[in-house]
Formats: C-alpha cells, structure tokens, sequence
C-alpha cells in the first residue's frame, strides 16, 4: 500500500479531522445563520441542518474560508440548498401532517390555533417552492434576519434595489399563497 | 400578510442550533473522506464547469455494451431522458477531463443556414418539426440551420493524469489498466436547428455583429439532432462508470443520483445547476422529457428523445407556452 493510501487509511480511522483555523472561525461564525435560513424555508431542523453542513462542505472544496464573500456564499448557499430541498421533499404532506400532530398533541394554550398556524406555515412553504427562484431566494434570507445588505450580497445585487426586489417577490409570494387557498 | 407576519410564521418551528455539535459533524465528514480531495482551482468558471458536467454525465451516466464483431462496441446510447442537478460546488469540483486523456476531433461539425425546410432535410436526413402555432410574442419569422455530423476520439491516458495531479500536489485514484488502454470514440449529430425571432449562428460575434444572437436565447428555438453515440475498444460499462463516479471531486450526492438512474445505458443526463435552474421530468407527446426553468431570466428549455434524435424546445417563454410548442410539434 502506498504512502498515500496509507494517509488516507488513518484519516478515515479518527472520528474528526482538522480543519484550518480560519475555516473554523468562519464555521462557528456563520453555521447558526446558515441553519436558521434553512429551517426558515424547510421547518425540519434536521433536514436544515443537512443543508447547512452541505453548503459548508462545499465552500471547503471550492473556496477560501477567509474571503470577504464568504458570509454572503453560504448564505445564499443555504438558500438555495433549502429551496431544492422544499421542492423535491416527496411526502412533504405527510411529514408535515406528522409534525402538527406531535406539536398538537404537545401544545399546551391551544391546539386548535396550533393546527392552524401549522396549515398557513405549510401554504406559505409550499407557495415558496413555486414561485421564482431568485424570489424564493430573496425571501428565504430576509425572513431569516438577515439585513437589506446581506441579502443583497448573497443574491448578488446592489443594496438599493433590494427593497424593489423584496417586494415585487411579497407580492408573488403573497399571490401564490392565496392560489393555494 | 405582511413581512413581519411571515417572518414570525416560518420561525415559529425553530429550534436552537448547536454550532458545537455540527463543527464536530463537519471534521467527522471531512476525516471520511468527502472533502479530502482534489478542489478545483478557484478559477473554473460556472459555464465552463456547466460544459464539463454535461461531457462527464453523457459519458459516464450509465453504459452498457450491445457487442459487435469490430473492436469497437457502442456502449451508450440514449432512448430518453433525465434530470440531474449540479451544485456550483459539483461543477467547480468536477474532473478536467482534459487532464485524464487525449480528445482529437475526427470530423469537425458544420453549420450553416439552409435555404428551405427540405434543403434542410435532405442535408441531415432529418425532417424538421414545426410548432402548429407560435405564442404570442414569438414572431413567424423563422431561420433553418443544418448541422453535419461530428465525431471525436478520447484516448485515456495514465501519465497524463499523475503528471497535471502531481501539480497540485494530489493522486487521484489509479488509472483502471483497462481503462488507461482505451479508447473512446464519440459521435453527434447530424441536427436541424430553427430558430424564431432572431438568428443563431455560433460563428457570430454579438459584439460586432449586428445580426447575432442577442443576450439570451431568441424568442424560439427548435432543435433536433441525432442521439449521440460512445463506443468504445476496450473499458466495459462497469469499469468506466465506477472509476468515473470514485474520481475527486464527484460529490456522493452527484454520485448517487447518477447511480439512481433506473436505465443508464440508454439515458441521457440532463445537468441541472441548481443556483441558476430548475428541472423536473415532464411528458412531451408521450414521451418522458426534462423542462429546465431557467431564474435568471433567460430563457427554459424542454429535452426529450424520441425516433432516436435528441429534441430540444427553447426560448423566452413561459412553461406552459413551451410545452404547448413542444406537444404541437409536427
């Protein structure tokens, strides 16, 4: 075996590998936004959480971890990994279903209200799913906290249009939401 | 409902993140290998990398071997069509293909407009399609073009590979002796292509020349071509497709969804880049075929095979406007 597959052999052994500092710096910076932007879009924690880890694998493989655009990459990384996610979720239905009835059954004040909010979160999503991409995309990262200006950096636009660009893409979400109802 | 109510709403499922836990998660990844390759040089670009996905996915999708008496065997040739979606990490990190061998075109493609439907024809031997009527906005006026047959030679190469691998200081995985032998040969067209509102002809330069095709696609475009053909003198289906998928920079999702295709043989990929499209399987004339939704504002286009050629419908249109052009075809 050559000294190559050697390395590889004792990397594949140790439960984690090092990663460089600044990539670890970024990481703890950034990884609680990036999963924030993905539950937004997904409401599955765990299925946001996969996105994330995803959109900072692939920023490792393809770019420098100290670059000034990184922020804005995974934001927009997030983004879009979510979107993809929401539109090929196959038993989103169910899933969702399955999610309101263990929160339901949980709640405490009102599980009526509960059941409610669930289907207008479920309508909401799914409109997201339909309507544009660079829309979807805009929205997912305002609803997520993110600023005019990080939005604008992540979707590559000037910051001054932004505001245009948010709500022409209320407007189509809003459209799509009252189609499903 | 306003901004603030929808924020509030897709927060209500929140739960906290453990920056902690997913930082262990990632060096776990990273220590099994998914990162731990080849990165591409930070300079490909995204339509370069578009082009090698579209090279990489047609060749290596799935291939089978029909066997003939000559040395060379067809191993891939399509009957329909599939998506498959690219993440920019997937193009930027995709093989070179360059690096792994020797491409020599055999037989250069040539284009030029024809003067008539049947000049066309009887150029490729193909009979062009047409729409039983156009959308609105999409003008009848219409240019034909007529598109020779291509064919080129990819010669695996060993020393070719650790030479460009050991410039950047990685080794991919062995070359197959099998594979490093062989010699693929590929062959395309011969295509009708017509197009709507405006000229397409790849000689020219939109910079200088008035009469090329402005930013974007024009209004329509009608493409049939003969269904691509690889054959190949000596690495088998398997061979080909398991050293393909094991290469650096072939992310396990794109792995994965390449091995999911139920007929690989016979299906051709369609790449999907997921920042910059949408794809998803639709039925044109009975046919499974791939619409591609484009959000940037371009234009979408809709594939399918049938009658062994490639189809292809494109243009700034909307979906469904596509696909009624795509099913009137006649």
């Amino acid at each position: 075996m050559g000294a190559k597959a050697l390395e590889l052999q004792s990397l594949s052994t140790r439960r984690e590998a090092t990663v460089p500092v600044a990539f670890e710096r970024l990481f703890e910076r950034e990884y609680a936004r990036v999963v924030r932007i993905a539950q937004r879009v997904l409401g599955d924690a765990s299925l946001a959480e996969d996105v994330a880890q995803e959109a900072f694998m692939s920023l490792y493989r393809s770019h420098p971890a100290d670059a000034a655009y990184a922020g804005a990459w995974l934001h927009a990384a997030a983004a879009h990994g979510a979107l993809n996610a929401l539109r090929g979720r196959k038993r989103r239905t169910a899933r969702e279903l399955a999610d309101t009835a263990e929160r339901v059954d949980s709640a405490i004040a009102d599980p009526e209200r509960e059941a409610v909010q669930a289907e207008e979160r479920r309508r909401v999503r799914a409109a997201l799913s339909r309507i544009p991409v660079k829309s979807a995309t805009v929205l997912a990262l305002r609803y997520s906290g993110l600023s005019y200006a990080e939005v604008a950096a992540a979707a590559g636009t000037k910051t001054d249009q932004i505001g245009t660009i948010l709500r022409r893409a209320e407007d189509a979400l809003r459209k799509e939401v009252m189609r499903d109802g | 409902m306003d901004e603030t109510k929808l924020e509030r709403l897709l927060a209500e499922d929140e739960r906290p993140v453990d920056t902690a836990a997913g930082l262990r998660r990632f060096r776990g990844s990273i220590a099994l290998g998914n990162a731990e390759a080849y990165r591409a040089p930070a300079r490909r670009r995204w339509t370069q990398g578009l082009a090698a996905a579209a090279a990489v996915a047609a060749l290596f999708a799935g291939l089978t071997i029909t066997g003939v008496a000559d040395s060379f065997f067809t191993i891939f040739q399509p009957r329909q069509v599939a998506p498959v979606s690219i993440g920019r990490a997937d193009l930027t990190g995709l093989p070179d293909l360059s690096q792994y061998g020797t491409l020599t075109i055999v037989t250069h493609p040539a284009y030029r407009q024809a003067a008539t439907v049947d000049q066309a024809r009887a150029d490729t031997g193909i009979a062009p399609l047409s729409p039983a009527a156009l959308p609105a906005g999409v003008p009848a006026d219409s240019r034909i073009y007529a598109v020779s047959r291509g064919e080129a030679t990819f010669r695996f190469d060993e020393a070719k590979l650790a030479a460009a691998a050991g410039q950047v200081s990685r080794t991919p995985p062995p070359m197959p002796p099998a594979i490093a032998a062989s010699t693929l040969n590929v062959s395309g067209g011969p295509a009708v292509v017509q197009s709507y509102g405006g000229s397409f002809d790849p000689k020219l330069d939109p910079k200088s020349d008035p009469r090329a095709m402005p930013a974007g696609l024009p209004a329509l475009l009608i493409a049939q071509s003969k269904a691509p053909v690889v054959r190949s003198d000596g690495a088998t289906v398997d061979e080909l497709r398991a050293y393909m998928l094991a290469q650096p920079g072939i992310s396990p999702e794109l792995a994965a969804q390449i091995r999911a295709i139920g007929d690989p043989a016979q299906t051709l990929l369609i790449p999907i880049p997921m920042d910059l499209a949408s794809g998803r399987s639709v039925t044109v004339r009975g046919t499974r075929g791939v619409f591609v939704g484009d959000s940037t504002g371009i234009g979408s286009a809709v594939v399918w095979v049938a009658d062994g050629n490639v189809n292809v419908v494109a243009g700034s249109l909307a979906e469904k406007d596509l696909l009624a052009v795509a099913d009137s075809l006649r």
